[in-house]
């Protein structure tokens, strides 16, 4: 009797140890540890790169909140004016209205009654992933390449994002007071740090983005990017000449656009482009890089009585036999010239199931631009004119197209000129404006005036407000969001007070 | 097991002693006579000497120095005769070899006894006629008059005792006349009587537990009340449960101390909020586990935390006791402190709940018939806590308002008097028409209350049959129980079945098995149509039928996200077709194998397996407004295209299944040590393996067509974009998988020293498949240490007013762990992005590497003492209990990426006194406890609980999207604020009524302000603005509960108490709640009713000194109220004045009451009527719930336990009156 029962213990023992393991594997329905490559690839898609857009909505980039990041970029510079023909239950100027008028407060309504803008938090959100990505990639050893690889997105995508916050936050990079000039906070760790945080100085932002895209570049180097939705080497040395061109560095600006140029060398030639299209595609040969949502669809969308439109000055600067005109614009029947690199409409009934970024497609049309910029400003003349020409060959009918070859100053101008018909509503203009206040070299600022308007029934509009942004407003620092001020407790200093503008 | 210790058999005795071991004696006895066991095997040795001793003086000589008893079971053995011993290191077998040699005598030693008796059991030996001795007959009998077989018949101070034999008859051969025989039987209280030549029928009484003698049980082990060293209160169902009790939970309020009921609605079904201690973590759950006959149950429907911890969630899902009747209960424990919940490990941080049902006892087959019908009361105009407008008072309400120039909104329901007016204004009705439809409404007065609910009959009937023989007991029971709720058409029928088996299969094995299963269909109105919040609101001048009888329907507004429309709305026709309907089913097998290895060694091995199923619908009609509102027609007219419900109604289904299944192995020793047998050691020694599954989905549907074979219509996405978009959006099933799997082990040790002093120490861990548990910290123990020192026998050995007082005193120590919380970065796996066609994760939780255990320690001292005759029995308790490292959801800065995350920082503390007494002032039991007699006892009860939290890092950092929700948690007690206690509240603070406006107006809440506040926290202005005012969970509740018994009468009630709570007056102005502003007027809209007290409300400057219920304002000035000047700043604290005097401490009112809970009195039919109807006994039963209350003035009726948190008014709990027959065959 005893033995037997001795007998069953031991059998009990045995069973209870085998079957312990599997009994007590984790379980799950839907969490699991990033804890291979595949997984971590995973969570680049799902929050260090900015969500995909799909069909969107309707008439607000609020309604696809999470794919759209500083959606109001473009709202605040030169190439922007309002267009009010008539009275409709739709305002598409609500979104961005703080930002269009340089509110002191620009996260306001037309009724001025403030609201919470989340492209701080989303941004760090996107920072701390990266972060942890960084770190991650680090730790796990199942397969060193592609675990190389994810390494380097994310350290791209890092520095893309304070590329951003640091231009939005703070003052451009002035090579006198960088390094004291406050930048936006530095987080590089993968874990909470229950801190009170400070703002690190514009020159540390920089270099922190400089370091990244090294690192990033070591990374992908050599590797053969599977689409446009991927951070490539690419799309690396293309951020570190705009970041060159930024801190005025013109050498390595110009080297690093030789690299793009090298690798991507061809450019779209805009005879071949079909109307009612959009420029911006998957099979652009200028395509590098694309992630996120677009704002520009919504802030110019068609048929719109209450919305906005390329400035006049804008569209002046174009030759008439430029074929941007037609590519990037369209007239719609209200007469409003409306955006339309990536096209949308309802009056021509073009609903793309694919809405690429207005801000975040890169293409090596830049890289040609920063490297003429850049030789311009050391007077290299030649490689400049080079550059433009190369691009702007390709923006014309070879029987209209005649080569430009300019000097000095007046290439300067030029060059930033074709940057701005260029690049335009794809967020560059607003920090070119900034840092060419600062350039030391060729300095330029100018006077942007913003009209507010409205419209009543059967009247014709009338307009409320004309607001003005001087050369170095306290307005081109968008302010620090007044929740992370609060909690900070003084610690995180806010921008110098902007002007009261509400009327 | 515990087991009584062995005591010597002729050791000075105190009374209870000797009883004690003739119990066990029986037990003994059986086993002897089955099993055989070899004495050899025991090694005891003796060394004894002695001349002319008695035989029975030697065998008191074996028993002092082994610690055996000797006991003689035939009369051929004469133990007086003297004899001469020389013993020297003999073992014992050896010299009970001598003692009996010669006399045709045998032996056995088994468990500590020697048991000596006839070597076959022969004819009788020759009678020698001995004038001094006597032979006795009789039979044994229990109350019912069925015959006792196996019990105990012994003289009284000498060793020599028969068993009675199967018709319960015994004969006991050469007593001395006059002698005592002590007869007894387990479970039965023993009896003496005086040995005579006559036959006598001797009718044992089933033992009536008192405090002491009570056995309790943890789930694991039972343990004998004067054995225990935790805190563990136990209560028979019998004596707490009501017929209007339809769950045994609700049935626990003032009678465990320490265990604090909220009943947060009054409606059927409703599972009340228990803690038990306090509030002891502040992330987790904090509900108490159930522990069903030693097998943990699960809720059927798994509720997270954070909703389940809402004292304004009201969930009708039920909890994990919801299918079991409080008629198949036999006992509820409650352990406590941490030394009787440590053998649960860290589930079990707010206490346990054990409940042990029905089981069969031996004897003829019983069956018992039990039947109870329950009125409940709704509510009516006339009950005092309702303080509604009739319809002439509120007609001439609504003329005020016009007449005060007072606008509304276009978009008003018009009906009532406003309606009236529009008709007149719009040129519809003339004058005439106009003064005959005013005078007919101001004597309308629609019975709301009458027509919506309804004073509902409940019923509650049950058999069950029980008996068994030595070998077998039997327990069955069927029920079925149907409730009724007072809102019209809210029911709930239960089935309910049980079936307890207890088999003696060997002499080695026994086995238990227990089936229960129930099946509960419940039909309620859908709760978005908040029938009963629509009775209380709604105008007495609105109609609820036409005259021809037919349903009054009025246009109702119905607001859409871009269009707005009337359609007609009856709340009657919307109660019958907006159904919601919960069917709840469950099957539970319970088998308990149970091993006897050797005298002190058992072991048992358990069996669990149970199912439970759920299945919640809720059905829209397509005649409902709802209906209309989504389809944007009426009902019967063809849906536009932008309809998103074009045809039929919707349903919405929630299905879970859940199954779970447990194996446990436990061994048990248990052995008497030293000499004396007056040191004990008992060890229990476990492992379980346990799972639980839900599985389940949800699916929400339109187009459902109930009546066309429940159907779906086809409804075409291109034609109806709206509703395409809807069903791409939220037309998605959504599975649930989830399983725990459980490994634990458990280990129970307890030293009695000297019969006196007891140490204990338990401890238990756990391993889990938890997702996300630290691999390293997977190792949680739970132990505790606990002590008792029995005072009595050191120092009131022969008291006679102190019969029992002993020192309990426990510390227990449990770890616990957040699940999901650990060193590596946990993603959420999602689907497919559309674009790049790769798959996408997020990120659940962020590594947390520096998270440490909570910790949570526990200190117990308690008294158990029993006075003058045990006439004052009771437990005083004392405990401290603090959770440090506490897990905390801390803010931290949003450049971290995420808004917060958990440490370990808050502390909680709860500590509290809790006293149960037991007085019998008077008892006047007839003989041999016969009913008769006038008895009154009373059983005070108070339990405290006082409760802090310390959080270290609550900085104040609420800040951002998360105001509306931070200074509604501060309004509602959600709140966590260091130094104050989990669920305290704040207010506005009220400063009067503005002289000019009569507008609230409230401290510090200025624009003058605006400069001071912006450079401060939320917190700090919160802390401004509000000021504290007190706490939603009392700190004491307890009851007083009072017994009178007179021959066939026995009344019984119980008053419950609750102190230290406040609670919010309901609100005046709930259309503005949560900034959802329905008017442009402070005024209700014509459908609503007003409160009586807005006739007393501030008309002119100066009623500011006698009223504090504001004016009447409206169109622009109103307006103005609506947005109050910290709207949209980072620091807002409120949303408009309206919500704010709602809110104020002008509307907090005391929380404390006295309730008549419970009321019963019973009638016994006399025997001598039962034994005419053959019948074994009867009662019939009056019995009430919720009688009376006393409360504070100023809730002017209302409840103190309808809190005014919620949006919508909750049923308060109402009055029942029930009639019970009870019969037993």
């Amino acid at each position: 009797m005893r033995k037997a029962f001795i007998y069953i213990g031991i059998w009990c023992m045995a069973f209870t140890l085998t079957g312990c393991k599997k009994f007590l594997e984790e379980q799950s329905q839907d969490l699991a540890y990033a804890d291979t490559w595949q997984k971590m690839d995973e969570v680049m898609q799902g929050e260090v790169y900015m969500k995909h857009f799909t069909t969107p909505p309707s008439t607000s980039f609020k309604e696809s909140g999470t794919a759209v990041y500083f959606p109001w970029l473009n709202a605040m510079d030169d190439d922007i004016t309002e267009f009010v023909s008539a009275p409709y239950y739709i305002d598409n100027r609500d979104d961005v209205f703080g930002f269009y008028t340089w509110q002191s407060n620009p996260c306001v309504d037309k009724t001025f009654l403030p609201y919470v803008d989340d492209t701080w938090p989303k941004v760090y959100k996107s920072i701390n992933a990266a972060n942890i990505m960084i770190y991650q990639a680090g730790q796990l050893h199942d397969n060193p390449e592609q675990l190389k690889r994810i390494r380097g997105e994310a350290l791209f995508l890092r520095a893309y994002y304070y590329f951003y916050l640091v231009n939005t936050y703070a003052q451009a990079y002035n090579k006198q007071t960088a390094k004291t000039d406050m930048g936006v906070p530095l987080k590089t760790t993968e874990f909470v740090e229950d801190k009170f945080f400070t703002r690190s100085t514009v020159d540390s932002v920089y270099q922190q983005m400089l370091v990244d895209l090294d690192a990033s570049e070591k990374c992908l180097t050599g590797l053969t990017p599977s689409s446009i939705y991927y951070a490539n080497v690419d799309a690396v040395n293309l951020l570190q000449s705009r970041i060159y061109l930024y801190m005025q560095s013109w050498e390595e600006a110009i080297t690093a656009a030789d690299k793009v140029i090298a690798r991507r060398p061809t450019l779209s030639s805009l005879t071949n482009y079909k109307p009612l299209t959009s420029f911006f595609s998957r099979d652009n040969p200028e395509a590098i890089f694309n992630e996120g949502g677009n704002a520009m669809v919504y802030l110019m969308g068609d048929g719109l009585t209450k919305s906005f439109q390329a400035s006049p000055a804008l569209m002046n600067l174009y030759e008439t036999s430029d074929l941007r005109r037609t590519a990037y614009f369209e007239t719609d029947a209200a007469g409003k010239v409306r955006y339309t690199k990536m096209y949308r409409s309802r009056a021509n009934n073009v609903f793309p199931t694919e809405i690429f970024s207005d801000n975040y497609f890169l293409r090596n049309a830049e890289a040609y631009l920063n490297k003429a910029e850049a030789a311009s400003m050391l007077g290299r003349t030649a490689d400049a004119n080079a550059a433009v020409n190369t691009l702007r060959q390709s923006r014309f009918d070879p029987s209209t197209f005649v080569p430009v070859n300019y000097s000095g100053a007046q290439l300067v101008s030029f060059v930033r000129d074709e940057r701005r018909r260029e690049l335009c509503f794809e967020g560059h203009r607003w920090f070119d404006l900034k840092r060419y206040a600062v350039n030391t070299a060729y300095p330029f600022t100018t006077t942007i005036v913003h009209n507010y308007s409205d419209v009543s029934y059967g009247a014709s509009p009338f307009l409320k407000a004309s607001l003005v942004l001087q050369p170095g407003d306290p307005d081109y620092l968008v302010p620090i969001p007044l929740d992370a001020i609060t909690f900070n407790q003084g610690a995180l200093k806010q921008n110098p007070a902007r002007q009261n503008r509400t009327f | 097991m515990y087991k009584n210790s062995t005591r010597n058999w002729w050791a000075p005795p105190a009374y209870t002693h000797k009883l004690l071991l003739i119990m066990k004696l029986t037990v003994l006895i059986l086993v002897a006579a089955l099993m055989q066991v070899s004495a050899a095997t025991f090694g005891q040795k003796l060394t004894l000497k002695g001349k002319n001793v008695s035989v029975e003086k030697v065998f008191k000589a074996i028993s002092e120095q082994t610690g055996y008893d000797v006991i003689v079971f035939t009369s051929r053995f004469k133990t007086s005769q003297l004899i001469d011993i020389d013993f020297r290191d003999t073992p014992l077998s050896d010299v009970i070899k001598a003692l009996i040699s010669g006399t045709g005598m045998t032996f056995t030693i088994d468990d500590k006894t020697v048991i000596i008796k006839e070597k076959a059991p022969g004819v009788p030996a020759p009678k020698i006629p001995d004038p001094a001795v006597i032979t006795v007959t009789g039979k044994v009998v229990n109350e019912d008059g069925s015959p006792l077989a196996g019990a105990t018949v012994i003289v009284k101070g000498k060793s020599r005792g028969v068993l009675t034999n199967g018709e319960g008859n015994f004969t006991l051969l050469d007593v001395e006349e006059k002698a005592t025989l002590v007869i007894s039987f387990t479970g039965y209280e023993p009896i003496e009587i005086q040995a005579t030549r006559e036959p006598k029928t001797v009718r044992l009484k089933i033992k009536v537990a008192s405090l002491d003698e009570v056995v309790v049980t943890n789930g694991y082990q039972k343990i004998e009340r004067r054995k225990l060293t935790s805190a563990i209160t136990s209560v028979k169902a019998a004596d707490i449960t009501n017929p209007a009790f339809f769950t045994i939970d609700q049935a626990l309020e003032g009678r465990i101390p320490g265990l604090f009921v909220l009943n947060n609605s009054g409606d059927i079904g409703v599972s009340p909020k228990i803690r038990v201690r306090g509030t002891s973590t502040i992330l987790g759950n904090r509900d108490p586990i159930w522990v069903v006959d030693g097998v943990v149950v699960n809720d059927p429907v798994g509720i997270d935390p954070s909703t389940i911890n809402d004292l304004d969630f009201v969930n009708r899902l039920g909890n994990a006791i919801s299918g079991l009747k409080p008629y198949d209960i036999d006992q509820i424990d409650v352990l406590k402190d941490a030394s009787a919940t440590a053998l649960y490990g860290v589930r079990a941080a707010n206490g346990v709940i054990v409940i042990t049902t029905k089981k069969g006892k031996i004897g003829e087959p019983v069956i018992n018939f039990d039947q109870s019908t329950t009125l409940t009361k709704r509510p009516r105009y006339t009950d005092n806590n309702i303080r509604l407008m009739n319809s002439r008072q509120r007609v001439d309400y609504s003329k005020d308002i016009i007449n005060s120039g007072l606008e509304y909104s276009g978009n008003i329901n018009y009906v009532g008097y406003e309606g009236a007016l529009n008709n007149l204004y719009t040129g519809k009705i003339t004058y005439d028409q106009f003064q005959a439809q005013v005078s007919q409404m101001e004597t309308m007065n629609t019975d709301w209350f009458g027509t919506i609910l309804k004073d509902a009959i409940s019923t509650q009937n049950n058999i069950s049959v029980s008996g068994g023989s030595n070998k077998m007991t039997y327990y069955a029971s069927v029920g079925a129980a149907t409730q009724r709720g007072t809102v019209r058409g809210d029911k709930t029928d239960q089935f309910t079945a049980l079936v307890k088996l207890s088999a003696s299969l060997t002499p080695r094995l026994t086995w238990d098995m227990t089936l229960r299963g129930n099946n509960q269909k419940s039909d309620y109105v859908a709760g978005s149509v908040n029938a009963l919040s629509y009775a209380y609101n709604t105008s007495r001048a609105v109609p609820a039928f036409n005259e021809d009888g037919s349903l009054s329907y009025y246009q109702k507004f119905s607001a859409g996200a871009t269009s707005a429309s009337y359609y007609k709305f009856n709340i009657l026709n919307e109660m019958q077709h907006s159904r919601d309907l919960i069917n709840t089913s469950g099957i539970n097998l319970l088998t308990d194998l149970n091993v006897k290895v050797s005298s002190h060694l058992n072991g048992t091995v358990l069996l669990s397996y149970g199912n439970n199923n759920s299945n919640d619908q809720t059905v829209y009609e397509e005649n409902t407004f709802y209906a209309a509102s989504l389809r944007r027609s009426e009902y019967g007219t063809p849906a536009p295209t932008t309809s998103l419900m074009p045809f039929g109604g919707e349903l919405k289904s929630n299905q879970v299944r859940n199954d779970s299944y447990l194996v446990r192995g436990q061994l048990n020793y248990d052995r008497p040590i030293g000499a004396t047998s007056r040191d004990n050691l008992n060890v229990t020694l476990g492992g379980e393996i346990s799972s639980n599954t839900y599985k389940g989905y949800n699916i929400d549907r339109r187009g459902y067509l109930p009546d066309r074979g429940e159907t779906y219509a086809a409804i075409d996405p291109v034609k109806y974009p709206s509703y395409a978009q809807w069903a791409n959006l939220s037309d998605m099933d959504i599975v649930r998988d989830e399983l725990t799997n459980l490994a634990s082990a458990y280990f129970s040790s307890s030293y009695t020293i000297n019969d006196k002093y007891i140490v204990n120490f338990n401890t238990r861990t756990d391993f889990s498949n938890k997702f996300g548990s630290r691999a390293k910290e997977k190792f949680l123990p739970t132990w505790s240490v606990s002590g008792r020192w029995d005072i009595d026998k050191d120092f009131f050995k022969n008291s006679e007013s102190v019969n029992m007082l002993a020192l309990k005193a426990s510390y227990g120590f449990q770890g616990n762990m957040l699940d999901n919380q650990t060193p590596n970065l946990i993603i959420k796996q999602g689907a497919v992005d559309p674009i790049t066609q790769a798959y996408y994760s997020n990120i659940a939780y962020y590594p947390n590497p520096n998270l440490k255990w909570e910790k949570n320690k526990e200190v117990n001292i308690g008294l158990d003492f029993g006075f003058f005759n045990n006439k004052v029995q009771g437990t005083v308790n004392y405990f401290n209990k603090t959770t440090s490292d506490a897990f905390l959801s801390k803010e931290v800065a949003d450049i971290n990426g995420v808004p917060s995350y958990v440490v370990n920082s808050g502390t909680v503390k709860n500590r509290g006194i809790e006293v149960t007494l037991s007085f019998t002032p008077i008892n006047n039991l007839g003989p041999n406890g016969k009913k008769g007699g006038f008895t009154w006892r009373i059983d005070p009860q108070l339990g405290q609980v006082i409760n802090k939290l310390l959080a270290r890092s609550v900085n104040s950092q609420n800040v951002g999207e998360s105001n509306a929700n931070v200074y509604n948690n501060y309004l509602t007690g959600s709140q966590i604020i260091d130094g104050k206690a989990s669920n305290t509240f704040y207010s506005y603070h009220f400063t009067g009524l503005d002289h000019l406006t009569g507008l609230p107006t409230f401290a510090n809440n200025d624009p003058s302000m605006a400069d001071k506040y912006k450079g401060m926290t939320l917190d700090e202005v919160v802390k401004e603005v509000m000021v504290p005012s007190g706490n939603r969970v009392p700190t004491v509740q307890g009851g007083i509960l009072n017994v009178f018994s007179y021959r066939q009468f026995s009344f019984s009630f119980n008053m419950t108490y609750s102190l230290g709570s406040k609670v919010r007056l309901q609100k005046l102005y709930s259309n503005t709640v949560n900034g959802i502003v329905s008017s442009t007027v402070s005024a209700p809209l014509p459908e609503n009713n007003v409160n009586l007290d807005f006739v007393n409300r501030w008309r002119k400057p100066g009623d500011e000194a006698h009223t504090i219920i504001p004016a009447l304002v409206g169109g622009a000035a109103y307006a103005n109220t609506l947005n109050l000047w910290s709207t949209g700043q980072s620091y807002q604290y409120a949303d408009n004045i309206w919500q704010m005097y709602d809110n104020s401490d002008a509307r907090v009112a005391s929380g404390n009451y006295l309730k008549l809970r419970t009321l019963n009195l019973r009638y016994n039919l006399s025997d001598a009527l039962t034994r005419r109807l053959r019948i074994k006994q009867t009662s019939v039963m009056f019995s009430a719930t919720n009688v009376h209350t006393w409360a504070s003035k100023k809730l002017e009726g209302q409840d103190p336990e309808q809190a005014g948190f919620g949006d919508n008014t909750q049923l308060s709990p109402r009055s029942t009156y029930s009639i019970t027959l009870d019969v037993s065959f």
